[in-house]
């Protein structure tokens, strides 16, 4: 393992989460193996590409947090290679390519899926913006009424980034403060937020301020749902920070002070009434049996894998 | 007169002082100075009018006008993008495509313009596929400094010799200071590639960091893509550009002040853009405390030249040497040993009048190569400024750019790389002119 390495594309994939969001970066991910493929003049042959593709691999698994679609993906890549005998630069290629179509499949079902969710109320609240999320609001439009939305203000970015997503799909939506949603509680129908990742916990990781928001919303039996695909699963057996936290030194008032700033928060996946996936609008059994599944046919190619070298 | 003489020079000495200490700033010495010796009657308030060179302030005025509304239509990010794709994340590509870029666009935006646009790319680029960003930073420094010295509006000294010197058009700056200009980029980009050999190299055969390099390229696509600007405001904006670099190269024949070219310039983007730019906040951003530090400089330096002290200067001048060539050297060499420690402005300011009365007068005013002394000064005055860390703006910006993102550059490791760079652009300067007087 480059250790040198480690630090430059974590930062950069850190960088990358929160300026595209995971879905677009796995989306570049993939096409930047492809290009790698395409422009490396080392040893190309099977062993040799097997090698340099575990390497990162690896890397990847030290990066804080572990981006899991991308992992996912590059596990795939490498069982790819392993049963293809002969595989080479160009074989290579065409599974990049199918991993974006995958991508993309994957991608319309979710939106078909959320797309009747949305059918199923007036009146909904929004608070993250996942690229998910996004998809499943355009996907809407044209296919069923679409609902009045209340947007709950947070991070000005986020919210204006979701502001803009709207606008252009046509909904109607007013804006509230994330710190008043009390008094608009009865208007909703539902909620629906986006997620980063589900552990093996059970713990959905979720925006900042989407935990406190969705213990809300459940306690005035507002029902929550939650837009994500099953390649953003981490199916890691071991604890790790999906959520990272930085101490930051502040002050204010001539008071200097330290503030821990977390990336996102922690909430269990019981909270939702419903989990939009790409196999369908899924319940929280249902979406542990599914991670459990899932799990163990990660695990598998996990050993698969290490059997490699 | 003794008295007079002995106040301006001790006004001058002063503001020049406080520009170097840097305990106040510098426009409002500058402009305090100036209001005290018209307050004082050290120079008569219509002659420290006759003294601001308008020319030099209109055209600094127009250009940034203009600059700003390329900035605001997102032209230069465009452009920074398409270049940082264009170098397939190639370490030497990056090195040389960002470099080169850097000389040209300086030659025709100011030096401080160019580093904003290109060092946080450059650094992100490097730092971004593992590489140390600091050769490649301290590259494009050097690179704008010496880039800017081959037009009249490349670099502040060249619009005011430009300005003031009547003779000298945009098109006879191109034509005399280009060779110098390009041979030192190249000698200068040589040596950097040289000295960081181990580093500035091809990264094909290592897949983990070939990788790295096409992620950033992949993320860069995904930006240039989201950065849609219309047509219409590209157009627009670089037809005007296009058309003011025109009548600049043509000034032989339209007699157009650069100056006016440069306010017509900008009259006519604030017009095409009135709809979409804000207009007041667009005049805002014009540096006004720069244009003003100008105005009160001139009005010094009339001073000093009402007060006959500049005569004196140049007289003393004379007495160093009959030998024009070795004077013309003098010139170079003490414009860039002063500007690498000191603002290379008000001693460009100082220093035209001085070399003007001595052209006029005594034994070098019928002398046919003049204009040497006018190259010298440009490039002993532009090169200069690359050789300490405080010897440009451009410099300074860059280096704390690169501190936000985590870069530190010392003056002592500035040092490293600025010396030898400097002294390769003064000998081949040196060389240059050498050439040019006895062609």
């Amino acid at each position: 393992m480059e250790v040198k390495l480690l630090p430059v594309l974590n930062r950069q994939l850190v960088s990358l989460d929160r300026l595209r969001g995971a879905d677009q970066l796995g989306e570049e991910f993939v096409r930047s193996l492809k290009r790698t493929y395409q422009t490396y003049s080392g040893d190309t042959n099977r062993y040799a590409l097997i090698r340099e593709l575990l390497d990162l691999y690896d890397i990847l698994l030290a990066c804080r947090p572990r981006m899991a679609n991308l992992i996912l993906d590059l596990q795939k890549t490498l069982i790819f290679l392993a049963e293809k005998e002969n595989a080479g630069v160009l074989d290579l290629s065409n599974f990049t390519d199918s991993l974006l179509r995958l991508k993309k499949a994957r991608m319309d079902r979710a939106g078909e899926a959320g797309a009747e969710v949305l059918s199923r109320g007036q009146t909904i609240l929004l608070h993250s913006h996942s690229r998910t999320l996004k998809f499943i609001l355009e996907h809407a439009v044209g296919k069923v009424e679409l609902p009045d939305v209340i947007v709950a203000e947070q991070d000005q970015n986020k919210t204006t980034r979701l502001m803009i997503s709207l606008k252009r799909c046509g909904y109607k939506f007013k804006v509230v403060s994330e710190y008043s949603l009390s008094h608009v509680l009865e208007e909703l129908d539902f909620a629906l937020f986006g997620a980063l990742t589900l552990d093996s916990h059970g713990n959905l990781i979720v925006g900042p301020g989407s935990s406190a928001l969705m213990c809300q919303l459940s306690r005035a039996r507002v029902p929550v749902y939650l837009a994500i695909t099953t390649n953003k699963l981490s199916f890691w057996e071991d604890s790790f920070d999906a959520a990272f936290s930085e101490l930051r030194k502040k002050e204010r008032a001539g008071i200097e002070y330290e503030k821990q700033v977390f990336s996102h928060d922690l909430i269990p996946l019981d909270v939702c009434k419903g989990i939009i996936t790409e196999r369908g609008v899924l319940t929280p059994p249902q979406m542990r049996m599914v991670f459990d599944k899932m799990q163990r046919a990660f695990l598998d190619r996990e050993k698969l894998i290490r059997s490699l070298v | 007169m003794m008295f007079e003489q002995v106040v301006v020079v001790s006004v001058f000495t002063l503001v020049f002082l406080a520009i170097i200490t840097e305990k106040l700033d510098k426009t409002l010495v500058a402009l305090f100075g100036a209001l005290f010796l018209i307050s004082t009657g050290f120079i008569e308030f219509e002659e420290a009018v006759d003294a601001v060179d308008f020319n030099t302030i209109c055209l600094l005025m127009g250009m940034m006008l203009i600059v700003e509304t390329l900035s605001e239509v997102q032209i230069f990010r465009w452009s920074a993008l398409k270049l940082g794709l264009l170098t397939k994340g190639n370490p030497v590509l990056i090195f040389f495509l960002f470099g080169l870029s850097t000389a040209v666009f300086s030659a025709f935006l100011d030096n401080v313009t160019t580093v904003l646009i290109i060092v946080p790319l450059v650094i992100t680029l490097t730092e971004g596929i593992g590489l140390p960003a600091t050769p490649f930073v301290m590259t494009v420094i050097f690179l704008s400094n010496i880039g800017g010295t081959a037009t009249m509006i490349g670099d502040p000294p060249n619009i005011i010799i430009g300005s003031q010197v009547e003779h000298l058009t945009f098109m006879s700056f191109i034509q005399y200071l280009t060779l110098p200009v390009v041979v030192s980029s190249l000698l200068v980009m040589l040596y950097i590639l040289y000295k960081n050999r181990s580093t500035i190299k091809s990264r094909n055969s290592s897949f983990s960091w070939l990788f790295m390099s096409n992620l950033m390229l992949e993320d860069m696509y995904c930006e240039l893509e989201e950065l849609k600007i219309p047509r219409s405001h590209a157009v627009k904006s670089l037809s005007i550009f296009g058309l003011v670099l025109l009548f600049f190269f043509s000034h032989n024949i339209t007699h157009l002040e650069p100056s006016v070219v440069a306010l017509s310039g900008a009259v006519l983007m604030l017009i095409a853009f009135h709809k979409e730019l804000n207009l007041h906040h667009l005049i805002a951003k014009v540096e006004w405390p720069t244009l003003l530090f100008f105005a009160g400089l001139f009005v010094i330096v009339g001073a000093l030249e009402h007060a006959g002290v500049l005569k004196i200067v140049s007289h003393s001048l004379v007495s160093i040497t009959d030998n024009f060539l070795l004077l013309v050297l003098i010139v170079l060499w003490a414009s860039a040993m002063f500007s690498a420690v000191v603002d290379n402005i008000p001693f460009v300011a100082v220093m035209i009048p001085v070399l003007k009365d001595l052209l006029s007068s005594g034994a070098f005013s019928h002398e046919p190569k003049s204009q040497l002394i006018w190259w010298a000064l440009a490039l002993g005055a532009c090169f200069g400024g690359n050789g300490t860390l405080i010897g440009a703006s451009a410099n300074v910006v860059s280096v704390a750019i690169a501190k936000t993102k985590g870069l530190t550059i010392t003056f002592k490791d500035f040092l490293k790389d600025s010396i030898p760079a400097t002294v390769i652009t003064l000998l081949v300067s040196t060389a240059y002119i050498v050439f040019l007087y006895y062609l």
